[in-house]
């Protein structure tokens, strides 16, 4: 099974628990309840760490609970990169889909790799939502969180019967990405990326693809991982921009696999560790 | 200020307004299907509410114990603060001399019977203000709704 079969596995179990877990709430089942904003798993919260710093710069004081939920999606987006947006999301699941049923039947030429513009775009608008949660005092960044808005338009569809009306402003935009071939929102917009981004900035071996450019077998001008990428970056230019912006998914690391496998996930930073991670590799094959 | 009642235990509505991420972790809890998720405008983002009319709170006390964000604080039956009962005294039968009738409705379905509702001089039900929680069972179950529910930050108004 492909890693991106696994991926999209684990996400469509991600959709049919945002419908199972109100519907199991419904036949009185509370072990696991909430939505991505903030979720139950058996006694231990985990939250959206926006969502738990918006309460903090609304109100001025945590909950431990809140701050513990969002240190723990911090401290797995630390240690892992920004997996929950390429292995949980579930508009990212939709968007990828969407841009994926249209990028095949028409290429659209990509926008420039690696600059680091699209993050301080998203960054820049995180800003000025929590300056506007401060001015209003009320988190409305939520607003902006699409898996959010999936995840409670299904909890209200089970538990009343009835679809939120602002939804079909999200579901639109699925179809606005894939007439663009972009994922615009994931890339430039979504604030809710922004903390476990810089999160995941902070350690140098965290989790991340790393490239070895003497194992590259591609020839000058073809770049098969670049071109999987559905975020548009180039694996290749490692740096601070790119590991703002990847998400782990793994795609270029399974294109690059049948071509010198030169592009690995890896924990390590130092490079006589990836040499002796990478000679081990190649013995097993 | 508010037109329908805060699930117990909440925080003053500004504070509830700054606190609630609209989880909905209070609604899913709630076995009686009282707390409904709605929002007020787009940008404020879905939060729970009570309309006692149609399905009141029984204060079984277990959303503010789920409450991750402190919307809603873990508070003992009595000081729920979720809102005002009043008794419409020109409407409720057993304050109609003339009527011959004697409704205990309210006061034997009260979940703080015998402290939020008491009979006065063995009659009369009667609300004692400083200990009602607001919860809305007696203006559910009065059965010609003489019984008006006010938001606690809105003495005097009416809950929806």
């Amino acid at each position: 099974m492909s890693l991106r079969a696994w991926r999209r596995a684990c996400r469509t179990a991600v959709l049919l628990g945002c419908l199972g877990i109100p519907l199991l709430n419904k036949a009185g089942e509370h072990a696991l309840s909430g939505n991505f904003l903030s979720f139950n798993f058996f006694g231990l919260t985990l939250a959206d760490p926006l969502a738990a710093l918006q309460v903090w710069t609304v109100s001025g004081s945590l909950t431990q609970r809140l701050a513990l939920g969002a240190g723990i999606t911090l401290f797995v987006a630390l240690i892992l990169g920004q997996v929950f947006c390429a292995w949980l999301c579930p508009y990212g699941f939709v968007s990828e889909l969407a841009q994926g049923l249209v990028s095949r039947r028409r290429a659209l030429p990509r926008s420039g790799q690696g600059a680091a513009l699209p993050f301080c775009c998203k960054a820049a608008l995180t800003v000025t939502g929590l300056a506007l949660a401060s001015y209003v005092a009320l988190p409305v960044l939520n607003q902006l969180s699409l898996p959010g808005w999936y995840s409670r338009a299904l909890q209200h569809v089970v538990l009343y019967g009835e679809f939120l009306p602002g939804v079909a402003l999200f579901a639109a935009l699925p179809l606005l990405e894939a007439a663009l071939g972009r994922r615009l929102w994931c890339r430039w917009l979504c604030p809710q990326s922004v903390l476990p981004a810089l999160a995941g900035a902070l350690l140098p071996w965290r989790l991340r693809v790393r490239f070895q450019p003497a194992a590259c077998r591609c020839p000058a001008g073809q770049r098969a991982c670049r071109e999987q990428c559905s975020l548009d970056l180039d694996p290749r230019a490692q740096g601070l921009a790119l590991r703002l912006q990847c998400s782990n998914c793994g795609d270029c690391v399974e294109a690059c696999r049948a071509r010198g496998a030169a592009l690995r996930w890896s924990f390590c930073a130092r490079k006589k560790y990836c040499l002796k991670v990478r000679r081990y590799e190649y013995r097993a094959l | 200020m508010s037109l329908f009642l805060r699930p117990p235990g909440a925080a003053p509505e500004r504070e509830f307004r700054a606190r609630c991420i609209s989880c909905g972790q209070c609604a899913q809890i709630c076995n009686y299907a009282c707390i409904v998720m709605r929002r007020d405008f787009f940008w404020s983002g879905e939060t729970p509410r009570v309309y006692p009319y149609s399905s009141p709170c029984f204060l079984c006390m277990k959303c503010p114990e789920i409450c991750p964000s402190g919307a809603l604080r873990p508070v003992e039956m009595s000081r729920a603060g979720m809102g005002l009962a009043y008794i419409n005294t020109e409407a409720c039968v057993s304050y109609q001399a003339r009527s011959g009738l004697i409704c205990w409705t309210c006061y034997e379905r009260c979940p703080l019977k015998f402290r939020a509702i008491y009979l006065r001089q063995g009659l009369t039900a009667t609300i004692r203000p400083e200990e009602c929680a607001g919860c809305g069972v007696c203006a559910y179950v009065c059965p010609i709704g003489a019984i008006s529910m006010a938001p606690s930050d809105q003495p005097g108004g009416r809950a929806r």
